[in-house]
């Protein structure tokens, strides 16, 4: 049985602390016990999801494009954390999407298989791409069935010397009088209902993976008030903070059999169609990425201009929708803080402030004009831009993105290229909260096999 | 349209101001159901479609709602008939909406909405109607209607 009780065995016995049980915490804790190392996870919720725990922790404000009910609804409060409800959309990020990063493509590579075969993935996706219509690339997506922790509980907890302890929320870090280290921890048990403090040694390991909110969350509650709480000297905790903007429908595509898309390779899976801007049209477009998803669609005749362009083209013309994700600049006034009122560990509540900015909405509205050139020159096909669907109606992705960012200056990051906090030589972040820049590609894939990466440094590690 | 003397506004406003306000003041003359819309608010602009067509393809489309003539209908332009339907069909063209009252013996009169139409599932819809009421809303650019027996005293 890998469920503890904190009370009785206290932190002691463990290599590594992790907060949170999500799909980082399950890539580290995969690479750990391979290692032999053993792992207590902290877990603020239940093997079943309890809508009480959901709301009474992750009660908080915001303003912006996204409001006060969408960053809980993208941060789900239970054994598993959000797998329960993702949609299992994955690909990694390509090189230039590590632009603002320490490390790029190449150090993640072998991490990104691990994390793809956990996620039960076949392989190929992970380098595919191929030339397509002028200016494009395509990209398609793995779109295999979303892992879900909390149906499969067991992928955790029979990983040899993983524990558990549900109901536990890490509420607080204290660092060492040097502030080289953290030498406690404060847990907020559900079962007593009280806040604990335990010693950590400073050859245990603590890791935070508590989602992209919950990570800044503890750094910032991680003060006694009269100095800057840890990971904080810089002030950069819960900055940064972004999403992917999604523009859901705003385009349609109606094509002759000409157009083809490429053949995938050999046992790729189940893919999302996806295309991305090459070299050339990703400068034109300052360095914003943006994938367009071709989505296979029946004809609207309701539209007179679809039908008329379905009639032109001729008795084989067909359609598709199109979605968009674009990537968001890493912006520091996009931001988490805490406010008023505390949560039932006794952690103050965050404010998230995060707003679309017109670029990357530009960068959408430029890629399908573009997308409609090449589709002209190439042979009959005609494209719709919906033009409120990408100004009026874009939102997120849940994908929370950016609070504590990876950087090589600790003036304007929290962690180092090993996800190590700036300065603190046993804490670190494990989650897409170290993302640096996000490019369009949903999060989960590349943060798991950070997540796997560092459980490999750690597990390493005397 | 009933005739309007030059005013205030029509000067305010130009030459643009002179056809807003003219087809206002048609909409007031019959006493519609409709209220009449602020005369400051341009009439007959169609949002933007969202479709990238070279221009004579866009040309092409935009010339299937021209007016055109009958020699079985009286066609009105900007004129609405509510009411007497038979049916409603999608179609390609304005001359397709004619064709279909026209070969339809129990169709008096129709109403053919264009493809500028605000609601999206109106836009080249053709009612055929049995009898064309006696109530007729001018001002609305948008539609086409047409009369069998010519459309009586205004
Ligand atoms: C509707 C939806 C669809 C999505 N679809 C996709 C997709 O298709 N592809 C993709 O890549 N991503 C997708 N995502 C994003 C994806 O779900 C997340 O990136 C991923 O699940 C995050 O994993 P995590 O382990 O970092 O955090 P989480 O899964 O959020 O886990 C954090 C865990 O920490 C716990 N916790 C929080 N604070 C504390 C604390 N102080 N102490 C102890 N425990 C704590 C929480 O209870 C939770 O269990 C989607 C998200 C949503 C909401």
């Amino acid at each position: 049985m890998a469920y503890i009780s904190l009370s009785e065995t206290g932190l002691d016995p463990y290599d590594v602390v992790v907060a949170g049980a999500g799909l980082a915490a399950y890539a580290l804790s995969d690479r750990l016990s391979a290692a032999g190392r053993r792992v207590l996870i902290l877990e603020t919720g239940f093997e079943t999801y309890d809508p009480e725990v959901q709301a009474r922790f992750t009660r908080m404000e915001a303003r912006g494009h996204f409001s006060s009910t969408y960053w809980p609804r993208h941060w789900v409060r239970a054994f598993g954390g959000t797998s329960a409800v993702w949609a299992g959309y994955c690909l990694p990020l390509s090189e230039r999407n590590f632009r603002d990063w320490p490390i790029g493509r190449a150090d993640l590579d072998p991490h990104y298989a691990t994390a793809a075969r956990l996620l039960r993935r076949p392989l190929p996706f992970l380098a595919y791409s191929a030339p397509f219509l002028r200016g494009f690339t395509y990209r398609p997506m793995s779109l295999e069935p979303p892992l879900n922790l909390a149906a499969e509980p067991e992928l955790v907890t029979d990983l040899t010397g993983v524990d558990i302890a549900l109901g536990a929320t890490l509420a607080g870090l204290t660092p060492a009088t040097d502030r080289r280290s953290v030498r406690g921890a404060t847990i907020h048990l559900a079962g007593p209902g009280e806040r604990r403090d335990f010693p950590l040694a400073s050859r245990q390991r603590l890791v935070l993976a508590a989602g992209g909110i919950g990570n800044a969350q503890i750094l910032l509650n991680s003060t006694d008030g009269s100095s800057a709480a840890v990971g904080n000297a810089a002030d950069r905790v819960g900055r940064h903070l972004m999403e992917h903007p999604h523009a859901y429908d705003c385009g349609r595509i109606v094509a002759g059999e000409d157009l083809v898309l490429p053949d995938l390779p050999e046992g790729f899976g189940f893919p999302l169609p996806s295309v991305e801007p090459d070299t050339a049209l990703f400068g034109e477009l300052g360095g914003h990425d943006v994938a367009l998803d071709l989505v296979d669609s029946a004809l609207a005749p309701e539209d007179p201009v679809e039908r008329f362009v379905a009639e032109r083209i001729g008795a084989n013309a067909r359609a598709f929708t199109l979605t968009a994700r674009t990537e968001m600049p890493a912006d520091p006034e996009n931001r988490v803080t805490l406010t008023e009122g505390r949560d039932p560990s006794g952690m103050r509540r965050v404010r998230a402030s995060c707003a679309i900015p017109t670029e990357a909405l530009r960068a959408i509205e430029h890629c399908l004009e573009a997308l409609s050139g090449s589709l002209g020159a190439a042979g009959a096909a005609r494209l719709r831009i919906v033009n409120a669907e990408i100004y009026r109606n874009a939102t997120g992705g849940g994908h929370i993105m950016g609070t504590t960012r990876m950087g090589s200056d600790p003036r304007d990051s929290v962690v180092d290229a090993d996800c190590r906090v700036h300065g603190y030589e046993n804490l670190f972040v494990a989650g897409s909260s170290v993302f640096a820049s996000g490019g369009y590609a949903n999060p989960t894939l590349t943060l798991m096999a950070l997540a796997a990466r560092l459980g490999e440094t750690l597990g390493r590690a005397a | 349209m009933s005739g309007t003397g030059i005013t205030r506004r029509h000067l305010l406003f130009g030459l643009a101001g002179i056809g807003i306000g003219g087809a206002a003041f048609g909409l007031l003359g019959r006493a519609t159901r409709a209220p009449a819309p602020a005369p400051w608010v341009p009439r007959g602009l169609a949002e933007d479609d969202g479709w990238l067509l070279p221009p004579e393809e866009r040309a092409a489309f935009e010339a299937a709602d021209a007016l055109v003539e009958s020699d079985v209908f009286a066609l009105r332009d900007a004129v609405d008939l509510p009411g007497g339907d038979l049916e409603a069909l999608r179609v390609r063209s304005l001359s397709e909406c004619v064709a279909a009252c026209e070969a339809d013996g129990r169709c008096e009169a129709f109403t053919y909405a264009r493809a500028s139409h605000p609601q999206p599932e109106k836009r080249r819809i053709c009612w055929l109607k049995s009898e064309a009421a006696e109530r007729e809303i001018a001002g609305a650019p948008d539609y086409v209607s047409g009369r069998r027996g010519g459309w009586g005293p205004d």
